[in-house]
């Protein structure tokens, strides 16, 4: 089966998206919360790393965005398949 | 003095927000599309300032640091953690397919977008029903939280109902004449001042606390359970996993968020939202963690739901009465950014969807039919929240997870050409049927495999979406073309 290359994109996005699933659920690091350092002299580990994953989180939206994320032409946006002036009066 | 004060600080923020109403209602045209979508016009800033004033409720500052309170800094990551990221990707994996469709056939609800791929009337009725079933009693939850929150930080001078009828008057002052733009640019001057205030609020209170670094250290000697998530029971590894399935999932689901992304001017605004939410979310609800946390060793001995007025007692205890009036409008602000939002997507659900395909409503008349709707809805919620019946707030209670089951009939309609009405309507009724089943303890608790029933429920939705579509025709050739063609021609360059 031919597998298109916005499918594989597509499949890319979707595999960002687990990995920051089990970052999220990441229940083997919980015991780092009583062993690491506080970020910044006062941030325990259970919520600096949820400052680092806001900044993964970005980043992995950036990559989402460049992957997978087309503009399209204003020509497809035009309206289509409904009056436009039946559109222009709602 | 600083009763005038205080009084003056909230006159002048009501004033800005009429102020911005009436520009917005000289700004806003004639149309239900104009009343109802903004003219589809809302730039980057307007669209992200809506999307998170709306996702923002009272529960952010209130419930949230009532949590930490109790569980410490885990609460972060178990209230906000997945949705920091899944919120900006559902905005992407739905909302861009959805807002494409809305640009070119002029879809602008759930209803439209969703009974429109399939040319399924029952499709749209059915998100109908479901959206207004768990939207409303969730507003008058709403309403009834920015209510006591919004009297509780007031120490009672406010009453309760003087305080729901003030969050829902002024909502409308400006939401009746300005209608999507008045929520919109309310929202940009509501969202920041929030956020402005809970920053001032955290650096105010740092202080009298004794540092950032004295008050962990002060955590640590007195509540060492506050800084570990494996000594919480509430923080249970299935419970976590669990409500990564209801909180995060359900925002693109809310028709007052989707209604915001179909509003968006074009795609460069909506890339530029899914970049700035998660550094949002993280700084208010890590905010609210810090605060509850904070409390718990400051003001100790709280039990149950008592936690959830520690933002208040702490600007009590530690800081000026001027304060409490920033407290005020700080709540006053989060309460109404979403409550407003809301009344307008049930007013246009209502409008759009269940009054215009019935009723032939002359153009210039849509506008008016629009705003009456709005008040109807307005003045019945605001009744139900003061009589505050057990069965609202029992729906109101598995709303979140209400929405999050209907995610996978969105996700498979908007990818899977294959999806088919029946399939769609089975998928839409079957797992809202067992979830209530569960909620309302009809099901044994072992059938939910001890997870949250969401979870369950969530995966049953997206079987039946398969197996009822694959065991029935497939949507005519032409009508899948309508739509995988368009996004084809879009996705494949």
């Amino acid at each position: 089966m031919k597998i298109s290359k916005a499918g594989i994109r597509l499949k890319v996005a979707l595999l960002i998206a687990l990995v920051m699933f089990l970052l999220h659920n990441s229940f083997w690091l919980w015991k780092w919360d009583a062993r690491v350092p506080y970020l910044c002299g006062f941030m325990p580990f259970s919520f600096a790393y949820y400052i680092g994953y806001a900044f993964l989180a970005t980043l992995a939206m950036a990559l989402v965005i460049t992957l997978s994320w087309p503009d399209p032409p204003p020509s497809l946006l035009e309206p289509a398949d409904r009056d436009t002036e039946e559109l222009k009066k709602r | 003095m600083k009763s005038i004060l205080g009084m003056a600080i909230l006159l002048s923020y009501v004033l800005v927000l009429l102020l911005i109403g009436s520009y917005g209602a000289r700004m806003t045209g004639k149309t239900r599309e104009e009343y109802f979508m903004a003219g589809r016009g809302l730039g980057s800033i307007a669209v992200f300032m809506t999307l998170f004033a709306t996702n923002i409720t009272a529960f952010t500052i209130i419930g949230q640091a009532g949590f930490a309170y109790h569980v410490g800094f885990g609460a972060y990551g178990y209230v906000i953690g997945w949705s920091i990221f899944v919120t900006p990707f559902t905005y992407y994996l739905i909302g861009y397919r959805s807002w494409l469709l809305g640009k070119r056939f002029g879809y602008a609800t759930q209803p439209q977008v969703f009974g429109g791929i399939l040319n399924s009337r029952a499709v749209s009725l059915l998100f109908l029903f479901l959206l207004l079933y768990y939207t409303l009693p969730y507003l008058v939850v709403s309403i009834i939280g920015g209510g006591l929150a919004f009297s509780t930080i007031s120490d009672g001078l406010i009453p309760y109902w003087l305080a729901a009828a003030l969050i829902v008057g002024v909502s409308l002052l400006y939401t009746v004449p300005a209608g999507m733009r008045g929520t919109a640019w309310t929202d940009i001057f509501q969202g920041a001042l929030f956020l402005v205030i809970s920053v001032l609020l955290l650096a105010a209170l740092v202080k009298p606390l004794g540092g950032f670094a004295a008050i962990t250290e002060r955590v640590a000697r007195e509540r060492p359970d506050l800084l570990q998530r494996a000594l919480s029971p509430e923080l249970a590894p299935a419970n976590w996993f669990s409500f990564s399935f209801i909180n995060s999932i359900a925002v693109i689901v809310f028709p007052q968020i989707f209604t915001r992304i179909m509003a968006s001017r074009n795609s460069r605004s909506l890339k530029q939202v899914t970049l700035f939410y998660p550094a949002a979310m993280a700084l208010i609800f890590g905010i609210s963690t810090l605060l509850g946390v904070w409390g718990a060793v400051s003001i100790p001995g709280l039990l149950g739901k008592e936690s959830d007025n520690i933002v208040p007692l702490l600007i009590s205890r530690h800081l000026s009465p001027l304060w409490t009036v920033l407290g005020l409008l700080m709540i006053l602000a989060i309460v109404k950014s979403s409550i407003d939002s809301q009344l307008l997507t049930v007013a246009h659900l209502v409008t759009d969807d269940l009054i215009a395909p019935y009723k032939q409503i002359p153009p210039g008349q849509a506008v008016l039919w629009g705003r009456i709707v709005l008040v109807c809805f307005s003045a019945a919620a605001f009744f139900i929240a003061l009589l505050r019946p057990a069965a609202i707030l029992t729906i109101a209670a598995f709303a979140f997870s209400g929405f999050s089951i209907m995610l996978p009939v969105m996700i498979g309609v908007l990818y899977w050409p294959r999806a088919n009405k029946y399939g769609t309507c089975a998928a839409l009724i079957l797992p809202a049927i067992v979830l209530h089943l569960w909620y309302l303890e009809l099901l044994p608790p072992w059938s939910t495999f001890g997870l949250m029933p969401v979870v369950p429920a969530f995966f049953l939705s997206a079987f039946t979406l398969i197996a009822v579509s694959l065991l029935t025709p497939p949507p005519p050739a032409a009508l899948q073309k309508k739509t995988f063609g368009f996004f084809s021609r879009i996705f494949e360059r």
